[in-house]
């Protein structure tokens, strides 16, 4: 049986399997493809600066190697955040039963979206159904794998379906007259088709 | 110091170039071995002459056992070694390098993932840069309670400004928009109805201005999305 998202409101379960909604499934998408003279597709090589030899999709491999050039095994390294400090990897929260708290709309606006899943209850405690019509929005610590990153997972009920919202949320500051602009990298973007929401 | 910048207009059309930064999630992570450093590598796995497709054309039906007898696949001399700086080119049906495809085509896929049809690539012009017309107020306001639970923002920018004047000019905008407790609408382009689109032949995205005071403090973000919340 696939491992549900398990949510508690006041020590009351809640259960769901979920499935992920991506853009593409709601409104298509499209591919740039590169075609040769015989009107083939190319594939997408990298050449090795130094010696030149084409390397082919796939054709690297990245590994860990310490001082000595020995390989080292990913899961037998250590993890340190900015700081130094020693990570501790975060188990899956699949399974497992999260808290509830409730969040206002300005926190979920500053969430960084990575997924978006539609959630059906398997089990739905009849109290958090109510607030959720009612529009309350709720966040939960929400961890797909077990890795060093635990996301913040947002319940919300919409045109009577609940979803979930993944992502970390952004932390941000209030500007003042003396605020100077911090450095900033590039937008992120990718390919795909017109928007089509209006 | 090195910023974007973006041309926008307020609520009473008033227009501006001010600063804006997308907001990120940054978590640094530091690895190592029995308290030793450790560095990421990358090393070689595979090349042009043992790369699956090369043999399958090479060798046909005699593939398996010249990879079992012979060992084709594997290049000992060159596999493991370290990779630093490498160009990105492409391969034609022929084996041959290219620099520059001869041609690219666009192909459509429907929302079950079936090939719909294909054309020539449409070219996307950026519309949010500070020399194209600002980005204007529309007459389509949310509130965040009712935006969040409508569309997916998948991230935000927040603006700043770049001088006293800009200052009042972005206070002023997010004071408009915290007092009515809701989020604008913004339109690109000459007639400031378009999607934004930030760079050339990226995702349109439609913005949302949302704005926040404290004091003689402001927060102005534009939120992006591109994906109503529905199934």
């Amino acid at each position: 049986m696939a491992r549900e998202i398990q949510l508690l409101l006041d020590n009351n379960l809640s259960s769901f399997t979920f499935k992920k909604i991506s853009r593409e499934d709601l409104y298509g998408y499209k591919k740039r493809i590169a075609l040769d003279h015989k009107n083939q597709p190319c594939s997408r090589i990298q050449i090795d600066e130094d010696t030149g030899s084409v390397i082919p999709s796939g054709g690297l491999e990245g590994v860990y190697i310490d001082t000595k050039f020995n390989f080292i095994e990913k899961e037998n390294l250590d993890v340190r955040d900015a700081n130094f400090q020693t990570l501790k990897k975060l188990e899956s929260t699949l399974g497992v039963p999260q808290k509830l708290n409730p969040i206002s709309a300005d926190v979920v606006l500053n969430l960084e979206v990575s997924s978006v899943y539609l959630l059906t209850p398997s089990e739905l405690d009849a109290k958090l159904k109510e607030r959720l019509i009612q529009g309350e929005l709720f966040q939960f610590s929400f961890n797909y794998y077990a890795d060093y990153n635990l996301e913040t997972g947002v319940l919300l009920n919409s045109t009577d379906n609940l979803f979930c919202l993944i992502g970390n949320i952004c932390p941000s500051d209030w500007v003042e007259e003396n605020t100077q602009p911090m450095i900033i990298e590039d937008v992120i973007d990718e390919e795909d088709l017109d928007f089509q929401m209006f | 110091m090195f910023y974007r910048q973006i041309h926008i207009a307020d609520h009473k059309g008033r227009e501006s170039t001010v600063s804006f930064a997308s907001l990120r999630h940054k978590q640094e992570l530091n690895y190592s071995y029995n308290n030793e450093s450790v560095q990421h590598v990358r090393l070689l796995s595979d090349s042009k002459e043992t790369n699956i497709q090369t043999l399958s054309n090479q060798y046909k039906t005699d593939l398996f056992e010249k990879i079992v007898n012979d060992h084709v696949d594997i290049n000992i001399e060159q596999f493991g070694r370290s990779i630093t700086e490498t160009d990105i080119a492409l391969m034609d049906s022929d084996s041959a390098i290219l620099y520059s495809a001869p041609k690219w085509q666009e192909e459509i896929y429907n929302n079950k993932h079936e090939l719909q049809k294909t054309q020539s690539p449409v070219e996307l012009e950026a519309n949010v840069r500070e020399d194209t017309p600002p980005l204007r107020w529309t007459k389509n306001f949310v509130s965040r309670e009712q935006g969040v639970t409508k569309f997916v923002f998948k991230k935000s920018l927040q603006l700043f400004h770049t001088d006293g004047l800009t200052f009042e000019f972005l206070f002023n905008m997010a004071k408009e928009l915290h007092d009515k407790n809701q989020m604008v609408l913004l339109g690109a382009g000459e007639k400031g109805t378009d999607p934004m689109i930030l760079q050339n032949n990226g995702t349109p995205y439609r913005g949302f201005l949302d704005g926040y005071v404290k004091e003689k403090k402001y927060k102005l973000y534009i939120r992006l999305s591109n994906q109503e919340l529905k199934t």
